[in-house]
C-alpha cells in the first residue's frame, strides 16, 4: 500500500457528479415531456 | 451466421483473454493476486462499470425499452450520489485498514461471527448470480443462434477462469478496460446503424416524435406508488440504497476500487463511473428506442424468439392460432404505420390512434407469448430477452453481427470474472485464512487460485441447471436486493452506531435477512424498497437488541490494526 498522499479537489468533483444528475434528470423529463 | 462474423467475435473474445493471461504471467504472490498492482483512475472506472455491466445489461435493456420505454433508466438515478458518498466516507476507511475484503472491516469493528455472516450473505448471492451471469447469455444466444447451450455455457465459464486464476484482481482489470472498451464501441455501433436504417424523414427528431406518441420517452416518473417498479423516488432512494450496498459492501465491486494505486486514483476512479453511467444506459435504452422506431416502417415478427415459437407450434391448433394473431399484428401494424407517416407529417391528431395501436401490438404480443409458453418445453429465454439479438441478426451488417456478439461475450465474461475473483478472495481471505494463520504467501496464492477455480465450477453448475427467469435483468437485481439491504445495515452500523456491538449486529442481521425473505416472498412492493427494508430494519434491531443487552464499550468507527491478511 502506497502513501495516502490525497490532493483531489473532492468538493469540487463531488458537485460536478451531482449537477450532472440533476442536468441529466431534467434533461431526461424534458424529452419525455417534449416528446410526448 | 457468416464466416466474417466468426473471426470477428473469436478474435475479439479470444485476443482479451490472451492479453489478460499474457500481462499478468507475473503475478507469484498473494498480494499482487488477490489486490492487483495498483490501477490508474480510467482502468478502476472502466473496471467498475464493466463489472455491473453483464451480458444481461446489453441483450435484457434494449428488449425492456422496446416493451416500456425509458423508465427503467430511473434504476441508476441513485447510483452517482452513492458513488460521491462512498469517495467521501467508506473509501477512506478501507484503505486506512489495508484490507483486501469489505468484510474484514467487521471484524475489526464488531467480531468475527458478524464478519463471516456477512462474507457468507456474499458468497451465496454473487455465487448465484455469477452462476446467472452466464446462463442468462447462453440462454439467449441459444435461443437465437441454436448454439447448444451447455457449451455456450461451459466455454464462457472456462475462458472465464483461465485468465481469473492465472493473474486474479489484475487480469480482471486489464481485461475489463478493453471489454468496456468493446461493449462502448457495439453499442454507440448499433446505435448509429439503427438511426441509419430509418427511413430518411424520421431522423433522431422524428425518432423521438414517433417514440414519444408509442409512450416510450416517459424516462421521469415522478408519482409517490410504492408498487410501480421505477419511479423518481424508488430510483433515487431505493437506487442510492443498492448502489450503495453494491458498490460499498459487494466485494466483486470492492476489489476493484481497492486495487487503486492510490486513494486519489480509487476516488477518481469511482466518481468516473458516477459520471458515465446514466449516459451509458440512456445510450443501451436508445438502441431499444431505435428498434421500436424502427419497426413501425417495418413489420415486426410476432415473436422474437423464434426457437420457442417454433416448439410451441408443433402442439395442436397452436400454429392455426399463432397464424391468426399474426394475421391481426399485420393489419395493426399497417394501420399504425399510417397513423406514423400521418404525424410525421405534422398530424398531432394521430398520436392518440398511434397509442391504442400500440396497445393492440401488446396484447396481441402477450396472447402469443401465452400461448408459447403454455406450449413450448420449459427454460426457454424469455421473448423480451430475444428482442435485441434477434434483431441484430435479422438487420446488421457482416462483421457488425459478430462486434455486437463479441458486446455480449465479453459482458458475461467481465461479470463472471470480477464474482469469481471476488468469491475467491472473500474465501480465502474471510473464511480459510483465519484458520490458518501460519500459512506462507505460495500457500495463499495457490488457495487463492483452487477457491476461485472452485467458484468457477459452482458457477457452470449452477448455470447448467438454472431454470427459467421471466426477465433475466430484472431477477438479478430482485436477487442482489434481497441480500445487499442487510448487508448494507450490518457496514452502516459498523460506520454510523458505534455503541453497537458484534452480538447485536449478528442477531440483527439474521432476523432482517429473514424478514426481508418474507417480504419477498408476501408483498406486492418493488423491490427497490427491499434494500431500504433491510437496511432500516438491521439498524433499528441493533438498537434494540443492544439495549436489551446493555452498553458496550463505544468503538471507533474503525479501528485500524496491522493491516494485511489476518
Amino acid at each position: 500500500m502506497q502513501a495516502e498522499g490525497d490532493d483531489l479537489p473532492l468538493p469540487r468533483l463531488s458537485a460536478l457528479v451531482l449537477l450532472a444528475l440533476a442536468a441529466e434528470i431534467g434533461l431526461l423529463a424534458l424529452l419525455g415531456w417534449a416528446a410526448s | 451466421m457468416r464466416s466474417v462474423d466468426w473471426v470477428v467475435l473469436v478474435a475479439t473474445v479470444l485476443a482479451i483473454v490472451c492479453w489478460g493471461v499474457w500481462k499478468t504471467r507475473r503475478v507469484s504472490t498473494a498480494e499482487a493476486y488477490l489486490r492487483g498492482e495498483g490501477e490508474r483512475f480510467w482502468t478502476i472506472g472502466l473496471s467498475i462499470m464493466a463489472t455491473q455491466a453483464s451480458a444481461i445489461t446489453f441483450l435484457s435493456t434494449p428488449g425492456q425499452a422496446y416493451e416500456d420505454g425509458l423508465g427503467f433508466i430511473q434504476f441508476y438515478f441513485g447510483l452517482p450520489i452513492a458513488m460521491v458518498l462512498l469517495a467521501w466516507f467508506v473509501l477512506p476507511i478501507y484503505r486506512k485498514l489495508n484490507v483486501y475484503t469489505a468484510y474484514e472491516y467487521l471484524e475489526s469493528r464488531f467480531d468475527r461471527k458478524t464478519r463471516q455472516l456477512t462474507a457468507g450473505l456474499f458468497l451465496v448471492s454473487r455465487g448465484l448470480a455469477a452462476g446467472l451471469s452466464l446462463y442468462a447469455p447462453a440462454l439467449v444466444l441459444t435461443a437465437v443462434l441454436g448454439w447448444p447451450l451447455q457449451i455456450t455455457n461451459l466455454t464462457m465459464g472456462v475462458l472465464a477462469v483461465l485468465y481469473t486464476v492465472s493473474g486474479g484482481t489484475r487480469a480482471v482489470s486489464v481485461t475489463q478496460s478493453w471489454q468496456m472498451g468493446i461493449m462502448l464501441c457495439g453499442m454507440l455501433a448499433a446505435f448509429f446503424f439503427v438511426l441509419h436504417a430509418l427511413p430518411p424523414e424520421v431522423g433522431l427528431v422524428g425518432m423521438a416524435r414517433v417514440a414519444g406518441a408509442l409512450g416510450k420517452m416517459h424516462a421521469v416518473d415522478p408519482s409517490l406508488r410504492l408498487d410501480t417498479r421505477y419511479t423518481l423516488w424508488s430510483g433515487l432512494i431505493g437506487g442510492l440504497f443498492v448502489a450503495l450496498a453494491y458498490f460499498g459492501t459487494d466485494q466483486s465491486q470492492v476489489q476493484r476500487y481497492l486495487g487503486g494505486a492510490s486513494l486519489r486514483e480509487s476516488r477518481t476512479g469511482l466518481l468516473f463511473n458516477a459520471l458515465i453511467k446514466v449516459p451509458m444506459q440512456f445510450l443501451i435504452l436508445m438502441v431499444g428506442i431505435a428498434v421500436v422506431v424502427f419497426h413501425q416502417f417495418e413489420r415486426p415478427p410476432l415473436l422474437w424468439n423464434a426457437v420457442a415459437a417454433e416448439q410451441a407450434r408443433r402442439a395442436p391448433g397452436v400454429a392455426e392460432r399463432l397464424d391468426r394473431l399474426d394475421a391481426r399484428l399485420a393489419a395493426n401494424f399497417e394501420a399504425k404505420r399510417a397513423f406514423v407517416v400521418s404525424l410525421l407529417h405534422g398530424d398531432a391528431s394521430a398520436k392518440p390512434l398511434i397509442r391504442a395501436r400500440e396497445e393492440e401490438e401488446k396484447s396481441l404480443r402477450q396472447e402469443a407469448r401465452a400461448l408459447v409458453r403454455e406450449n413450448a418445453p420449459p427454460g426457454q429465454a424469455s421473448d423480451a430477452d430475444s428482442i435485441f439479438l434477434s434483431f441484430v441478426l435479422r438487420h446488421f451488417p457482416p462483421g457488425l453481427v459478430g462486434l455486437l456478439l463479441a458486446v455480449i461475450i465479453c459482458a458475461a465474461l467481465s461479470a463472471t470474472a470480477s464474482a469469481l475473483n471476488a468469491l475467491g478472495a472473500t474465501t480465502v481471505v474471510d473464511f480459510w485464512r483465519p484458520f490458518r494463520p501460519q500459512s506462507s504467501d505460495a500457500e495463499r496464492l495457490r488457495a487463492a487460485r483452487l477457491f476461485t477455480a472452485f467458484w468457477g465450477v459452482v458457477a457452470m453448475s449452477f448455470a447448467a441447471f438454472a431454470s427459467l427467469l421471466d426477465n433475466l435483468i430484472q431477477a438479478v437485481n430482485i436477487l442482489g436486493s434481497i441480500f445487499y439491504g442487510p448487508m448494507l445495515g450490518v457496514f452502516l452500523l459498523g460506520f454510523l452506531l458505534p455503541r453497537v456491538g458484534g452480538t447485536a449486529a449478528f442477531a440483527a442481521t439474521l432476523v432482517a435477512q429473514a424478514c426481508v425473505v418474507a417480504l419477498w416472498l408476501g408483498s406486492g412492493v418493488g423491490y427497490l424498497w427491499y434494500n431500504v427494508a433491510g437496511c432500516a430494519l438491521v439498524l433499528g434491531l441493533a438498537l434494540a437488541f443492544q439495549a436489551i443487552l446493555g452498553n458496550v464499550r463505544p468503538a471507533q468507527p474503525f479501528n485500524a490494526g496491522p493491516g494485511g491478511l489476518p
